[in-house]
């Protein structure tokens, strides 16, 4: 991802996919992306050593997630359900992505090191927000993405419900700039509305920032609704967001600022692109 | 009566007076309302109509052609009107039980209205149905419910792990689970650091693990149950939202059909079967057809509301239905299940069943013909059975005979009210009577159509009326009087009966027909008697080829008739031949031997049996007759044969049982008799001569023999004194007769036929029963008793022998 001028552009996407059942949820987005911004896009699939550290200790049990069923763990058992669990997922990518090309590569390790590493010279990386069944808060893995990875990530929530707008805020920034670049190429690739959010104290900033929102975004075929936020530090309110029906949420994320947006972002089960 | 004379040509043919029908062409007279002839006919239908009991069908018993339908109709048409209309009849389905659905009955027009309000709702409903679901109102509160349950889900996970995270323990992910794990810098303990970890903390990890997993398990087990609860409180909002939209338009339909509680109910149940099903409505347009095929899966099928019309009263149609159904097989009579054939299979439901005349006749009448009904596969089981039980079940054949077993339908029965008026052949029912037990009891009135009525001139009145209606209808010619009275002759001939008129209205139509036809040829403005003439001509032309076929035989010698002359022991005999509704009359030779015997007559017709049983009975009476009266004190001591010469046919009948009478007498007395007669009329064993049928055919078959020959005055017919009354003789007989070159001699005995045939006086006996000498019937007694003397020395020489 460059940030240099105010075009938003994708050149190399990694997609971590954690299981066979999430795959669809990761690569459509990951396909769309690739194709509208001609990257080239490959995937990952991380054997997590914490699960075979885990199954190595003596007194390792698992709970099963549907029937509450105690198994004792051990490390050849995980070394095969491991195993089990990259080839579905190798085979759920075939499945899926049909139409790009997307070569798969498993490795070994902690999860969120093994992204990073993986991910040093790619553009976007496209993770699930959290693994499945952790409900909508940011995952261990995520966070440390998030955290230390150089470029803009894409934080996928598993939520099965449609949605209709791509929202992203608008304070005038040069860096909000490029995030709105960002947030209507999004909205145009994966076909959906944009809303973009003005934080103003007056009339007169709002029709100021209004203007150059509207001068920034062209006139095209993208369906943009403006709304504003009286006062300039007001934060996000996620059920407004909720309400208009937002499953993308575009925002600046500077790295060493995670913290404090990850805060604002508590309790959002939209998607999250955070742009840097 | 002496030979020469006979009957006068008046008596010869009854002649309707056109000088007593007081009109000149058919276009004076008023149409003729009443039905003539058919009173008994007329009583029982009426009757029948009439009486409400059930089991009172009735069966119009008569030949075809009577008009027994044209007057069943016309006398129902009154009561008809006049009867409140009957139900309309719905079939909608059962939502307890779709394989029985439920019957409505609906206040006549009522039922269409039904089922576009029931079309009309469905498509309401789909679009309301649908736009309630997408309010904001129902997502907000369907996800509010997901939330509660994910927020309720995640707390309880969240707490446990913070527990866990305070003694350095994480909750972790595995492939199928959850899983406790001591941590290091965000990293699991590996085996190995653990192990190098003194003892006790091991273990106290090891019980904080273990207490943890506890902690989890009791959540996790709670899943389950919370996912219920919650799909729970999703499931009544869905009905709340259903309700909220399907319950006004259904409760505008309830207030409209407040008065039919059935119809309510039948509301109260789509109503709620709607709410069950709402997801059919929500997701109409994502189904595939296709696929659901594929997968065997019906898709949400609307059809279930449908309304089912089956028998619809037209708006305009006023009183109760009269239906006459003309192919009566078993599916048109009592109603039929269809079946559409998907994926090889044959699938059914309520809207596949189809009305039968029945339905449609129900609460009216329905009329059928006898010989269809019974003709038909099954279709008489199922109107018997309909009639006893007062219902009508729709039941396919098939299931009926257990050939097939398709998903099927057992449709709710619907009450039958109906009359039903079969037609058909006396024949017809009186088999029916004797062989079929039900029959007596569905029905009772037999309305039997009468073929004849009365000749007086108030009826013939009518009769031309009668004809002028006709005549109109069928939009014919006017026919002058001439020609009515002519018809009237005609009429009176077919009936075979001066004092009586046919009523076989068809062969009248086909009359008036023709006649109207050689009119038109004509282009005569009316019908007059000479177009009637041509047609009746033209009838029996056309029927007979076989009849000329025969005369011809007799007139080129190969069939020998003599018209002439006088011969022992030979008389012309009188057949009638009928045929394909068309009868004439034959000549036929019929000659007699005598011989020395011990008093048997042998027919040789029977002999061959080739002799019918009546015709034998005529042939043994001659015996009975023979022996009383000339050989009563003596043994019956000839031996005689009789036989129709060149007959290869059976002979039925004792009609010519007083020719062969004759044949006989006239052997045994070696007395000729006159070949320009013939005899027709059977005879009794006193020498009564008794009434024939078919007197005008025989006269007119000898007489056509004869004038084939060139009449030569002498020739004539005798016939039973008593069939002068049938005499309706062809126009060139009377004038033969009326000129004195044929004629036709009454005759009341054999006595008085005798001495017609030989020209003798047949003779009284005086008190010892003694004939005089010269008298026919003395030769004939005198021959007895030569005959008698002979055997009586035949008999004494044998005893001569024998005493030797």
């Amino acid at each position: 991802m460059s940030a240099n001028g105010d075009g938003f552009t994708v050149k190399r996407i990694l997609v971590a996919i954690d299981s066979s059942s999430t795959a669809a949820a990761l690569l459509r987005p990951a396909a769309l992306l690739a194709q509208g911004f001609g990257a080239r896009v490959s995937g990952i699939f991380v054997e997590d050593i914490n699960l075979l550290h885990l199954a190595g200790l003596p007194f390792a049990r698992e709970l099963t997630w549907s029937t509450a069923v105690e198994l004792r763990l051990d490390y050849q058992r995980m070394e095969r359900v491991l195993r089990g669990c990259s080839v579905h997922v190798c085979q759920a990518v075939v499945d899926v992505a049909r139409e790009i090309e997307l070569p798969m590569q498993v490795v070994r390790g902690q999860v969120a090191q093994e992204l990073l590493r993986t991910a040093e010279d790619v553009d976007l990386i496209i993770l699930g927000k959290c693994g499945a069944g952790w409900g909508r808060q940011i995952g261990s893995v995520a966070r440390r993405v998030l955290h230390e990875a150089q470029s803009s990530v894409l934080l996928v929530a598993y939520s099965p419900r449609t949605y209709k707008a791509v929202m992203a805020i608008f304070t005038g920034h040069d860096e909000d700039k490029h995030t709105l670049s960002a947030a209507a190429q999004a909205a145009r690739l994966l076909d959906k509305s944009l809303l973009v959010l003005i934080p103003a104290a007056n009339s007169e900033d709002y029709h100021r920032l209004l203007d150059s929102c509207r001068k920034l975004l062209g006139h095209g075929s993208l369906s943009v609704t403006y709304q504003v936020i009286p006062g300039v530090e007001a934060g996000f309110d996620p059920h407004r967001i909720e309400d208009e029906d937002v499953g993308l949420v575009v925002i600046h994320a500077p790295l060493g600022d995670a913290n404090s947006m990850e805060t604002r972002l508590a309790g959002l089960a939209a998607s999250l692109l955070l742009v840097r | 009566m002496t030979k020469g004379e006979g009957l006068h040509a008046d008596q010869l043919y009854r002649r309707c007076d056109p000088a007593l029908l007081e009109f000149e062409t058919t276009t004076e007279l008023p149409d003729l309302t009443e039905i003539i002839g058919q009173e008994r006919a007329l009583e029982a239908v009426r009757f029948g109509i009439n009486i409400r009991n059930s089991g009172y069908n009735i069966f119009a018993l008569g030949p075809p052609g009577l008009g027994k339908h044209s007057l069943v109709t016309q006398l129902l048409a009154e009561p008809a009107d006049h009867q409140p209309t009957p139900s309309d009849w719905c079939y909608v389905n059962n939502f307890d039980d779709p394989r029985r659905p439920r019957a409505l009955a609906m206040p006549p027009g009522k039922g269409r209205a039904l089922r576009d309000d029931m079309a009309r709702l469905i498509e309401d409903l789909k679009i309301a149905i649908p736009a309630a679901f997408e309010s904001d109102e129902y997502r907000s509160r369907s996800q509010e419910i997901e939330e509660e349950f994910k927020e309720r889900q995640e707390k309880a996970i969240a707490d446990i792990r913070q527990q866990a995270r305070e003694k350095d323990i994480d909750l972790i992910r595995t492939p199928s689970g959850f899983a406790f794990a001591p941590m290091r810098k965000d990293e699991v303990i590996s085996p190995k650091e653990f192990e190098r970890l003194p003892e006790a903390e091991r273990e106290g990890i090891a019980a904080t693990v273990a207490q943890l997993q506890e902690k989890l398990r009791a959540v996790i087990r709670q899943v389950p149950q919370r996912r219920q609860e919650s799909r729970d409180k999703l499931r009544t909002l869905n009905r709340e939202v259903a309700i909220s939209a399907a319950e006004h338009p259904i409760h505008k339909l309830r207030e409209k059909y407040a008065d039919l509680p059935q119809v309510v109910s039948y509301l109260d149940a789509t109503q709620e079967d709607i709410i069950t099903n709402i997801d059919d409505f929500r997701q109409q347009e994502e189904s595939q057809p296709g696929l659901a095929m594929l997968t065997g899966e019906r898709s949400p099928s609307f059809r279930r509301y449908e309304v089912n019309l089956i028998v619809e009263r037209g708006a305009d149609e006023q009183g109760v239905p009269v239906l006459y159904e003309d192919n009566p097989t078993y599916h048109n009579l009592a109603g039929a299940l269809e079946h559409v054939a998907m994926m090889g299979a044959l699938l059914t439901d309520f809207t596949l069943i189809k009305a039968g005349a029945l339905h449609r006749a129900n609460g009216g009448y329905l009329l059928l013909d006898a010989h269809k009904v019974l003709t038909q596969p099954f279709a008489w089981e199922a109107l018997k059975r309909a009639l006893r039980s007062k219902e009508l079940r729709i039941e396919p054949v098939e299931r009926l005979m257990s050939l097939v077993s398709t998903v099927s339908l057992e449709p709710e029965p619907i009450p039958l009210d109906i009359k039903v008026i079969i037609l058909g052949d006396r024949l017809v029912y009186y088999l029916l009577c004797e062989y079929d037990p039900d029959f007596a009891d569905l029905f009772k009135v037999a309305a039997d159509f009468e073929e004849r009525l009365e000749r007086s001139p108030a009826s013939q009145q009518s009769f031309a009326r009668l004809i002028a209606t006709m005549v109109r209808k069928n939009q014919l010619s006017p026919f002058d009087r001439y020609a009515v009275a002519r018809i009237i002759e005609h009429s009176s001939r077919i009936s075979g009966d001066t004092r009586k008129l046919s009523t076989h209205l068809r062969s009248m139509a086909d009359l008036l027909h023709e006649s109207d036809y050689f009119a038109r040829v004509a282009a005569a403005a009316t019908v007059d008697a000479g177009h009637v003439q041509q047609a009746i001509d033209a009838q029996e032309r056309r029927a007979s080829r076989l009849k000329e076929n025969i005369q011809e035989a007799i007139q080129r010698g190969s069939l020998i008739i003599d018209t002439a002359g006088e011969v022992c022991g030979q008389v012309n005999g009188l057949s009638v031949i009928e045929m394909g509704g068309y009868a004439f009359g034959v000549p036929h030779r019929i000659t007699a031997r005598v011989w020395l015997g011990e008093g048997e007559v042998i027919d040789i017709e029977r002999e061959v049996e080739l002799g019918g049983p009546l015709h034998s009975k005529g042939v043994l009476i001659l015996s009975g007759f023979l022996g009383a009266r000339y050989a009563a004190n003596i043994p019956l001591s000839l031996s005689a044969s009789l036989v129709f010469e060149q007959s290869y046919g059976e002979v039925e009948g004792d009609s010519a049982s007083s020719a062969e009478l004759y044949t006989l007498l006239s052997a045994l007395a070696e007395v000729p008799v006159n070949q320009s007669l013939a005899v027709t009329g059977s005879v009794n064993q006193h020498g009564e001569v008794q009434a024939i049928g078919g007197v005008n055919e025989k006269i007119e078959g000898f007489f056509d023999i004869c004038k084939g020959r060139g009449l030569n005055g002498e020739q004539g017919v005798l016939i039973p004194a008593s069939n002068v009354e049938n005499l309706m003789l062809r126009g060139d007989v009377v004038e033969a007769a009326r000129n004195g070159r044929f004629h036709i001699y009454p005759v009341e005995t054999i006595d008085e036929g005798i001495a017609l045939l030989s020209g003798l006086a047949a003779g009284e006996p005086n008190a010892d029963g003694i004939y005089p000498l010269d008298s026919f019937n003395g030769r004939v007694q005198a021959r007895m008793q030569e005959l008698a003397q002979l055997r009586q020395s035949f008999a004494d020489h044998g005893k001569d022998k024998e005493s030797l």
